[in-house]
C-alpha cells in the first residue's frame, strides 16, 4: 500500500462519526487542562492516560493525538498570557509573546500563535506521513545491536541537550535506569530491587513516574517556594485575530518555523527547546523590525510556535517507526502504546494499519478542531487561568491521584506516587531536569533487552557494536554527544585563561 | 534541607544540599551495585545474565555522584536550599509550614482512601493543599473538594464504570 492509498485509508478511520468525536473529547480536554498554569503537555497527557484505558486502542490513541496537540495549543495560551511556560519550549513564546501581551496586542500574538501552530502541525503531519514509511523501510534492516546504540544515542542527547548542565542531565537519566530495573527481569525471571515487596514485581509504570515527578513534585515545589499567587494574567481585548500587516510579518516565520522543527523533532536526537530558540534567532536576524525583539515582535512568536509544533509532530517519527522517544511527552505516548500491548516500530505499521494511519489522518482532523476551538473561544479558555492558585493545586493533586489509582485501583500505587513526588521535589529544588529520567525508566529495559540480545547474536562479542558499520556511527554519535560539550568548555577555559594571561 | 533555621553562611548550606544529592546518589549506587553482585555477573544459560545492566547503571550512578560531589563542592551548583535567599526567615518559615501541609494532605488521602473513600479522602487532601497556598476558607474548600470527589466518583462509576472506593458515605446513599 503506498503513503497515499495509506493516508486515505487513515482519513477514512479517523472520519468515522465516533472518531471524530474522541478527537472532539482529546482537543478539549487536551486545550483545557493544557491552559491551566503549571501544566505542560507531558503532563497533561499523563493525567489523562488513565481515563483512556477503556477505549479500543485505535479511538483511545485518536483521542490521545488531540491531548498532544491540545495541550500545545493550550499550553502556548498560558505562556503568552502568564509567562509561565509549562514547558521547556515554550519559554521563547513566553517571552515574546507576554510582551505582546503586555503592549495589548495579546489577540494577535494568540492568533499568530494558534494558526502557526495550525499550519506547522498542518505540513509536518505530511512530512510524518511521507518520512515514516521510509524510515520504516530503513527500520526493518536494522538488529539489535542498531536499536541499542540508537537509543545510547538518544540517552545522550535527552541528558546533554535537556536542562543546564550535562551532570544532572545524566544524574537524571542514571535515575530513571535505575526506576526501570526494578521488577523482575524479562529473560530470566530474576526479581531486581524490589525490596522483598511482591507490589514491586511488575516495575515502576512510566505513567506514575511522570505524574510523581511532574504534578506531585512541582506542586510540592511551589508550596515550598511560597510561589501560591498566580502571576498576572493580562486580560484580551476584542477578538483574537491579525490585521493585514501581522498577517504579512507572521507567514515566512511560521513557514521558516516548520522547516527548522521538523528535522530536529524526527532525528532520534529530539527535542522541541533547541529548534525554537534557533527560529527565534533566526527571525530575528532576517526582521525588518528587530529592534522589536524583547519587547513583542510578532515573528518571534510566529517562528518558535510554529517550530514547536513542528518539532512535536517531527518526534513522532522516531516514536511510531523506532519506537524510540526523545521528549517527556513522547515518552508518555510511548507507555500509552505499551498499556495497549502495542510495541511501535516499523512492525507496528504492518501490524495496526487502521491505528497508525488512522491516528496520523486524526493529526489532521485535530489541528483543524483546534484552529476551530481556540480562534473564537481564546476567551473561555482564558477563564481557567482565573482559577485561584489554592483551589488549582488541590485539584491537580486530586486528579493526579485518581488517575494513578485508577490504573489498577491499587493504594500502592499512590504510595509510589507520592514517594516518587518527594523525589521530584528534590530534583526541582536541586534543578536536575527531569524529562531524561522518564525517558531513562521506559527506554532503560527496552535497552538493555537489545543490548543481550545483541551479545546473544554475537557470542557474547563486545565488539558487535563497533564492527557494524551503522552501529559504530551511532555510538560514535552518542559519544561525541557527551563529550563535546565537556571539549568545548575545556577549550573556552583555555582560551580565557590565555586571555587573561595577554592582558 | 537545614532543619535549625538558622541564618547558615552560603557554603555550610552548600555541604547540605548538593553534596547531600550526591552522597545520595552514591548510596544508590552501593545499593544497585550490591544487588547486581547478589546476581552474579558470570553468564548462566544466557549469554548476559540478569546482573550484568544492573552494575553498568550502578557504575553510572557513582560516577555522577562523584562528578555532582565534585561540583557541589567547588560551589559551580547550587540547588534552591544553597541559594543566599534573600527571603526573610518567616518566609522560609511560611514555606515549609505549606511544604508540611501538602504532605499532611497526601498522608490522609492514603490513610482514608480505603477506609473511608475515594470522596471523602480527595476532599481532606484538597483542604490541606488549598491551605498550603494559602486559602483558608475551610468551609469553602471542604464543600469545594467534596463537590470535586463526588463529580469524578459519579463520572467514574457511570460514564468510565470505573469503581473507586466509596467508603461509608455512600452507604446512606
Amino acid at each position: 500500500m503506498d503513503t497515499f492509498a495509506a493516508l486515505l485509508h487513515g482519513f477514512s478511520v479517523a472520519l468515522t462519526p465516533v472518531n471524530l468525536l474522541w478527537a472532539l473529547v482529546g482537543v478539549t480536554l487536551g486545550t483545557g487542562v493544557g491552559v491551566l498554569p503549571g501544566i505542560g503537555p507531558s503532563l497533561t497527557i499523563a493525567m489523562l492516560l488513565p481515563t483512556t484505558h477503556r477505549l479500543d486502542p485505535t479511538g483511545a490513541f485518536i483521542m490521545f493525538a488531540g491531548i498532544y496537540y491540545g495541550a500545545m495549543y493550550g499550553s502556548s495560551t498560558t505562556s503568552i498570557l502568564m509567562n509561565t511556560p509549562g514547558e521547556s519550549s515554550s519559554v521563547v513564546t513566553a517571552l515574546e509573546g507576554n510582551r505582546m501581551a503586555r503592549n495589548g496586542r495579546g489577540s494577535a500574538a494568540l492568533a499568530t500563535a494558534a494558526i502557526g501552530s495550525f499550519v506547522a502541525g498542518t505540513l509536518a503531519t505530511a512530512g510524518l506521513a511521507f518520512f515514516a514509511p521510509v524510515v520504516v523501510e530503513f527500520a526493518l534492516t536494522f538488529g539489535p545491536a542498531e536499536y541499542f546504540a540508537l537509543m545510547l544515542v538518544a540517552f545522550a542527547a535527552v541528558s546533554a541537550v535537556l536542562g543546564s548542565s550535562l551532570t544532572r542531565g545524566l544524574a537524571s537519566l542514571f535515575l530513571g535506569l535505575t526506576l526501570g530495573l526494578i521488577g523482575i527481569d524479562m529473560q530470566t525471571g530474576q526479581a531486581r530491587l524490589t525490596l522483598g515487596l511482591p507490589e514491586l514485581l511488575d516495575g515502576i509504570e512510566v505513567v506514575v513516574a511522570a505524574v510523581g515527578l511532574f504534578a506531585v513534585g512541582e506542586t510540592l515545589y511551589l508550596a515550598y517556594m511560597s510561589a501560591g499567587a498566580p502571576a498576572d494574567i493580562i486580560p484580551i481585548k476584542g477578538r483574537v485575530w491579525m490585521t493585514r500587516d501581522e498577517w504579512r510579518r507572521s507567514w515566512k516565520p511560521w513557514l521558516r518555523g516548520t522547516v527548522i522543527g521538523f528535522p530536529f523533532g524526527a532525528m532520534p536526537a529530539g527535542g522541541a527547546e533547541i529548534p525554537t530558540f534557533l527560529s527565534y534567532a533566526v527571525e530575528r536576524k532576517l526582521s525588518r523590525h528587530a529592534e522589536q525583539f524583547g519587547t513583542g515582535a510578532i515573528e518571534g512568536v510566529a517562528g518558535p510556535e510554529a517550530a514547536n509544533n513542528a518539532a512535536v509532530t517531527g518526534v513522532l517519527v522516531p516514536l511510531l517507526t523506532l519506537g524510540l522517544p526523545t521528549s517527556a511527552t513522547a515518552a508518555i505516548m510511548l507507555a500509552a502504546f505499551q498499556q495497549y500491548g502495542l510495541n511501535p516500530g516499523p512492525l507496528l505499521f504492518e501490524k495496526s494499519t487502521d491505528l497508525v494511519w488512522g491516528l496520523i489522518a486524526s493529526l489532521y482532523v485535530g489541528n483543524i478542531m483546534l484552529l476551530l476551538l481556540n480562534l473564537p473561544l481564546a476567551g473561555l479558555w482564558v477563564r481557567l487561568l482565573a482559577i485561584p492558585a489554592p483551589l488549582l493545586y488541590a485539584g491537580i493533586l486530586v486528579f493526579a491521584s485518581l488517575g494513578i489509582y485508577s490504573l489498577h485501583g491499587s493504594l500502592f500505587d499512590v504510595i509510589v506516587l507520592y514517594v516518587i513526588g518527594v523525589i521530584g521535589f528534590v530534583m526541582r529544588c536541586a534543578d536536575i531536569p527531569i524529562a531524561p529520567a522518564i525517558i531513562g525508566l521506559i527506554l532503560g529495559p527496552q535497552a538493555e533487552q537489545q543490548l543481550r540480545r545483541a551479545l546473544a547474536i554475537s557470542q557474547g562479542d563486545v565488539s558487535v557494536f563497533l564492527t557494524r558499520p551503522l552501529s559504530a556511527t551511532l555510538v560514535a554519535i552518542a559519544v561525541a554527544m557527551l563529550l563535546l560539550p565537556l571539549a568545548w568548555r575545556w577549550y573556552e577555559r583555555r582560551r580565557d585563561a590565555r586571555l587573561a594571561a595577554a592582558a | 534541607m537545614s532543619d535549625t533555621g538558622t541564618a547558615a553562611s552560603p557554603k555550610d548550606r552548600r555541604l547540605s544540599g548538593g553534596l547531600l544529592i550526591g552522597l545520595g546518589y552514591l548510596a544508590l549506587a552501593a545499593f544497585v551495585g550490591t544487588g547486581a553482585l547478589a546476581i552474579g555477573l558470570t553468564p548462566t544459560y544466557s549469554r548476559v545474565g540478569p546482573g550484568v545492566f544492573p552494575a553498568a547503571v550502578a557504575a553510572g550512578l557513582a560516577a555522577v555522584g562523584v562528578a555532582l560531589i565534585v561540583q557541589a563542592l567547588m560551589g559551580r551548583w547550587e540547588t534552591e536550599w544553597d541559594r543566599a535567599d534573600p527571603r526573610d526567615a518567616a518566609t522560609r518559615r511560611r514555606g515549609r509550614a505549606a511544604l508540611a501541609w501538602v504532605a499532611v494532605g497526601l498522608v490522609l488521602d492514603l490513610l482514608l482512601l480505603d477506609a473511608a473513600g475515594f470522596v471523602i479522602a480527595s476532599a481532606a487532601m484538597f483542604v490541606c493543599t488549598a491551605q498550603a497556598f494559602g486559602s483558608s476558607n475551610l468551609v469553602r474548600n471542604t464543600v469545594l473538594g467534596l463537590a470535586l470527589g463526588g463529580a469524578i466518583f459519579i463520572v467514574f462509576a457511570y460514564a468510565l464504570q470505573v469503581r473507586l472506593p466509596a467508603g461509608w458515605l455512600w452507604t446512606f446513599f
